[in-house]
């Protein structure tokens, strides 16, 4: 349990990996505003190669990325059907029609599109944020972009992304300490792996209830340590590592913008179906 | 460093009494404290569990209030209703604390981020911090485990980190409070290593709150606290010498000491202070050799 890494970080050196947190969170929700410009066949085109370019940029193998997209499949596949058997063209693009059941070529395209579109949100979101930069370090770009907001509305930015760092820092103690409990409690007897779900769901409030304690005299020990340190809040504070952004930064912000414009431009092109 | 009472203690503290309220009952914790604690030693508070030592220890860092009384450091009463948010900051950095539990006073999800955690407060420049966090880790020898997440060293390299992270404030006193009770022997060493280095290398004053007496033996100076009062002060060899007051306090002799005691009482004569594994040995060797 002690190599558990949280979240899906996949360590690599690649391109996206070496791109500021900063920068990603921003590219990141460009990439979905972009994903939602799209109306026509060759944005969506455009779109799709993109997604493919980001993926190939992250260096994170095809079998990893297609288990990120797993658990959303029933989603796509439901939208999808939706769209093929509710949406209503125009007469003349009916494509089959039996019984009660009209299929339409837009339906048909609306639910690629909603294929491909939900694929690059997926993909826009994981590929810059959970799998290529650790928690902490997206703790971290979060608070510096919202920092602003401190100033301008008194937001405890600060303090939430302490509470983050705090809660990230402790899973592994906290995974190591119901490991003990467990035990202990097995050792006492306690059957954790059999009857119905309510029996084993009750068989973990023995556990959970000395994890708890144990969580409060931690959190004041390490309230003392903070104070012991000097700990005052997020004013007047420094920070040992200064994230600065570099060339390549720009060069991603840069290549985001074309592919908005891009996107926009492709949107007016007569290509098979436009939205 | 002993004995220069022409100097002014590092820190003192006048009649100091804390209790807290339980269940509605007022407990008192300590009654009329006085200690001195003078710059560049290292003094051992011992005291069973429930003397008040821990309770002695966050007061001196003003983690805790007192009731009443007085601390004095470095001839400021930190105790003053008007002393500044500052000023309180200070006495913490000049006087750091390391705790009992190696988990749970790191912060930071790597090693020298946590390390930084201190300086960063202290609102230092980057490149500052950077020199200061390097240095750090290289004084507990830790330098190799910079970019390591804690949860992944052993008890005793945590709190070697926890040490590192109250260095790079620049302390001029360690408290450590019973920070070698929860680690393996291994552990234990490698930090009462470090321990000693900071205090005759870098001239780092230490309070180390303990009830292993082994530990109390490598100190300069011994205050013995009972029920909230200092029973004794002194060296090692005039604490460990009074077994009578240890045992009623209920404390225990070091082993190497308990060793000649019992000696002693089967008629050998053994000379000197017996408080360590040094000076028992050469004790020892030096009857066996006059024996023959």
């Amino acid at each position: 349990m002690k190599s558990i890494t949280f979240g899906q970080f996949y360590p690599s050196s690649s391109p996206m990996h070496r791109l500021d947190p900063r920068m990603k969170v921003i590219l990141a929700i460009l990439y979905i505003v972009c994903s939602f410009l799209c109306q026509s066949t060759a944005a969506f085109i455009a779109l799709l190669v993109s997604s493919v370019l980001i993926i190939l940029l992250s260096n994170i193998p095809a079998k990893i990325v297609l288990r990120s997209v797993r658990p959303i499949l029933i989603i796509i596949m439901i939208t999808s059907l939706i769209n093929v058997f509710m949406v209503k063209g125009e007469p003349e693009n009916l494509l089959v029609s039996w019984n009660f059941i009209n299929i339409y070529t837009e339906g048909v395209f609306n639910a690629i599109f909603i294929v491909v579109r939900i694929f690059a949100l997926v993909i826009g979101s994981s590929m810059f944020l959970t799998y290529t930069t650790t928690p902490i370090m997206l703790t971290d770009a979060i608070e510096r972009l919202l920092s602003p907001l401190h100033k301008l509305f008194k937001l405890k930015v600060h303090e939430f992304a302490m509470m983050m760092t705090i809660a990230l820092r402790f899973i592994p103690t906290f995974v190591d300490e119901a490991d003990k409990i467990i035990s202990a409690q097995k050792s006492r007897g306690m059957d954790f792996n059999s009857g119905g779900l309510i029996k084993r769901a009750k068989a973990f409030v023995p556990v959970l209830i000395p994890l708890f304690a144990s969580a409060y005299h931690k959190a004041i020990d390490l309230a003392t340590a903070m104070e012991c340190r000097c700990y005052r809040g997020g004013d007047g504070r420094t920070r040992m590592t200064v994230l600065k952004l570099k060339p390549r930064d720009f060069v991603a912000f840069l290549f985001m913008l074309l592919l908005g414009v891009g996107v926009v431009l492709l949107n007016r092109v007569p290509f098979l179906y436009v939205m | 460093m002993n004995n220069e009472e022409n100097k002014i203690p590092f820190i003192k503290t006048q009649d100091l009494c804390f209790s807290y309220e339980d269940n509605g009952k007022s407990i008192e914790v300590l009654k009329k404290v006085n200690i001195e604690i003078y710059k560049g030693e290292y003094v051992a508070i011992i005291g069973h569990n429930g003397s008040g030592k821990s309770t002695l220890a966050r007061l001196l860092n003003m983690i805790l209030e007192p009731d009443s009384g007085k601390i004095f450091v470095d001839g400021k009463d930190i105790t003053d209703e008007n002393l500044t948010e500052d000023e309180m900051f200070d006495v913490r950095r000049r006087i750091g604390l390391v705790q009992q539990n190696p988990d749970n006073q790191i912060v930071a999800t790597i090693v020298e981020e946590d390390v930084a955690f201190g300086p960063e407060n202290l609102g230092i420049p980057s490149a500052e911090i950077r020199e200061r966090v390097d240095k750090a880790l290289e004084i507990v020898g830790m330098t190799q485990y910079a970019r390591y997440e804690p949860h992944r060293l052993s008890g005793g390299q945590k709190q070697r980190i926890a040490i590192a992270g109250v260095l790079a404030m620049l302390p001029e006193c360690i408290i450590f409070d019973e920070s070698t009770a929860m680690l393996d022997p291994k552990g234990r060493k490698d930090v009462l290593k470090t321990v000693k280095q900071l205090n005759e290398e870098k001239g780092i004053t230490v309070i180390t709150v303990t009830h292993y007496m082994n530990e109390a033996a490598m100190a300069d100076r011994i205050i013995v606290l009972d029920n909230g009062q200092v029973v004794a002060q002194g060296t090692p060899a005039q604490i460990f010498e009074n077994e009578r007051l240890l045992n009623a306090c209920s404390l225990d002799v070091p082993q190497c000491t308990a060793v000649a005691l019992g000696l002693k009482k089967l008629g050998y004569n053994l000379n000197g202070d017996i408080y360590d594994i040094p000076s028992c040995t050469e004790a020892i060797g030096k009857l066996l050799a006059d024996t023959n």
